[in-house]
């Protein structure tokens, strides 16, 4: 038997490795860490526990046979944040590029499948070039039965993505299913890549005017949710998790609170102005009466004339929508009518009570928003409210 | 939007239909990329293997081996397969885990 051990050792170290070294240090060289790597940043110290690390890929076309693709480029568990349980999956780009495979498929609809029976979130870290394609059809079945997971999960357990280095195709439409997105400065998330749209459009774009951070958090609105680097989006995706419930049928952690919950703010009287048609910063508000002036800004610069942030009051964790009168007065579009929703009603799937904050003229009038239907658009806002039963 | 992996139920294709996820040219310069740079004439060598993969796998028959399509049906047959579906899903109940809704991206 101790050869057996041994043997097994040898085994598990070997797949731990993950892809070619000089592919994964010319990622490193790109500040892409390893999928391992990552995990261990997002979750407690030694809480990682990895399912079916010697899964192999079935597949017998174009030499693929041949060829081996430790743990199926994705690695996959559980483990804790802040001590609560959370499922996990984390793509290796260094092993065929993180493509999604049936076996790779189907590791991670079993993070789906035990986050759902064990009523606990997940967070999926992408990093993947998308559909296998020497599969055909394998890769192409799981793509549905993950999208389908993602749906049957929402507004069950709260979901997270991680979009680092590049998500292409199929890939990123399971980010798009979840409830957050958080990128990276030097990611891109797109559904075809450039060799893609120029094959098919003959147009030519570059991979961050597809899908970069800065253009899907400012004009996409894609994106909740941008971090420095992939240390930073490590510690900032466990800050959001900790305002947010395990489930739908639990509220959201309840912290210590340091801040005296009954204090007066004698400065309010300042910051607001006397006249009505005077713009003011709404932060300079908001930070003055939430615990410790600590807000999670989601969708911070996009349609900036609304706010949605978490924060908490007295340690209880709250969202936020707020008017922001320095950006178009405050005014309420398309864009912002949208955002603000799709927060209103996140918040009231998993009991976070909503505060909100109006100084707005009103919706938005005009050919352009008219053309844009702000009627049913603007009409998703009063949805969302109207709908929502938490306090 | 048909997969049943996302929910449908009963799935049929016509003979001629070509079921993959991208187009063959792009999918074929993917995976035999280091096929044709080494070729000595490349474009003969591409034509042969995208000829090669649109024959193999671009077809109903390769999509029902893998169960993505319950049947392939003569045209003809279309209105009856469709009453036919309808009338054995009659009783279908689906059983959802609780909750108040979704998030639907919007």
């Amino acid at each position: 038997l101790q050869n057996k051990i041994a043997n097994l050792r040898v085994i598990k170290e070997k797949l731990t490795r993950g892809g070619d070294p000089k592919a994964t240090e010319k990622l490193l060289q790109k500040g892409q860490l390893s999928a391992r790597k990552r995990l261990s940043l997002l979750l407690d110290p030694r809480s990682f526990v990895e399912f079916d690390m010697h899964v192999t890929h079935h597949c017998n076309n174009f030499g693929m046979e041949k060829k081996e693709i430790p743990c199926d480029a994705v690695v996959t568990g559980y483990g804790k944040i802040n001590n609560r349980l959370v499922f996990v999956y984390s793509q290796d780009y260094s092993v065929m590029g993180g493509t999604f495979g049936e076996m790779h498929g189907n590791k991670i609809c079993k993070v789906l499948d035990k986050a759902l029976e064990n009523r606990a979130p997940v967070i999926g870290i992408n990093n993947s070039g998308g559909l296998r394609l020497q599969e055909i059809l394998g890769g192409m079945k799981l793509f549905g039965e993950l999208f389908y997971r993602n749906t049957l999960l929402s507004g069950v357990v709260p979901q997270i993505s991680l979009v680092l280095g590049s998500v292409a195709g199929g890939q990123a439409y399971s980010p798009g299913l979840t409830d957050f997105i958080l990128m990276t400065k030097n990611s891109n998330m797109y559904i075809a890549g450039p060799a893609f749209v120029k094959a098919q459009l003959g147009i030519d774009a570059s991979e961050s005017e597809l899908g970069s951070a800065e253009m899907h958090s400012t004009v996409s609105g894609v994106a909740d949710f941008v971090a420095e680097n992939e240390i930073d989006i490590m510690h900032q995706t466990r800050v959001l998790f900790d305002f947010l419930p395990s489930c739908n049928k639990e509220g959201a952690p309840v912290f210590y609170c340091s801040d005296d919950p009954s204090h007066d703010v004698p400065e309010l009287e300042e910051i607001i102005p006397d006249n009505s048609y005077s713009p003011f910063n709404m932060f300079d508000l908001l930070i003055r009466v939430v615990d410790n002036g600590e807000l999670f800004i989601i969708k911070e610069n996009y349609a900036q004339n609304i706010i949605t942030a978490f924060a908490r009051f007295n340690g209880q964790p709250v969202g936020i929508v707020a008017n922001q009168p320095l950006v178009m007065g405050g005014v309420i579009n398309y864009r912002a009518a949208e955002k603000a929703a799709r927060f209103v009603r996140f918040c009231d799937a998993f009991n976070l009570p909503v505060i909100t904050f109006q100084d707005s003229p009103a919706y938005m009038i005009g050919p352009h928003e008219e053309s844009n239907a702000i009627i049913t658009r603007g009409a998703k806002l009063l949805h969302s409210y109207a709908e929502a039963t938490v306090p | 939007l048909g997969s049943k992996y996302i929910g449908a139920d009963m799935v049929f294709a016509y003979p001629g239909a070509e079921i993959v996820s991208v187009a063959p040219k792009t999918a074929a310069g993917i995976i035999f990329r280091k096929e044709m740079q080494k070729a000595v004439d490349p474009q003969k060598e591409e034509k042969r293997l995208v000829s090669e993969y649109y024959d193999k796998f671009v077809n109903p028959y390769n999509a029902a081996s893998w169960q993505h399509i319950d049947d392939i049906i003569e045209p003809k047959d279309t209105r009856r397969v469709i009453v036919s579906s309808l009338e054995m899903l009659k009783g279908k109940k689906v059983l959802r885990p609780w909750k108040k809704h979704g998030n639907i991206p919007l």
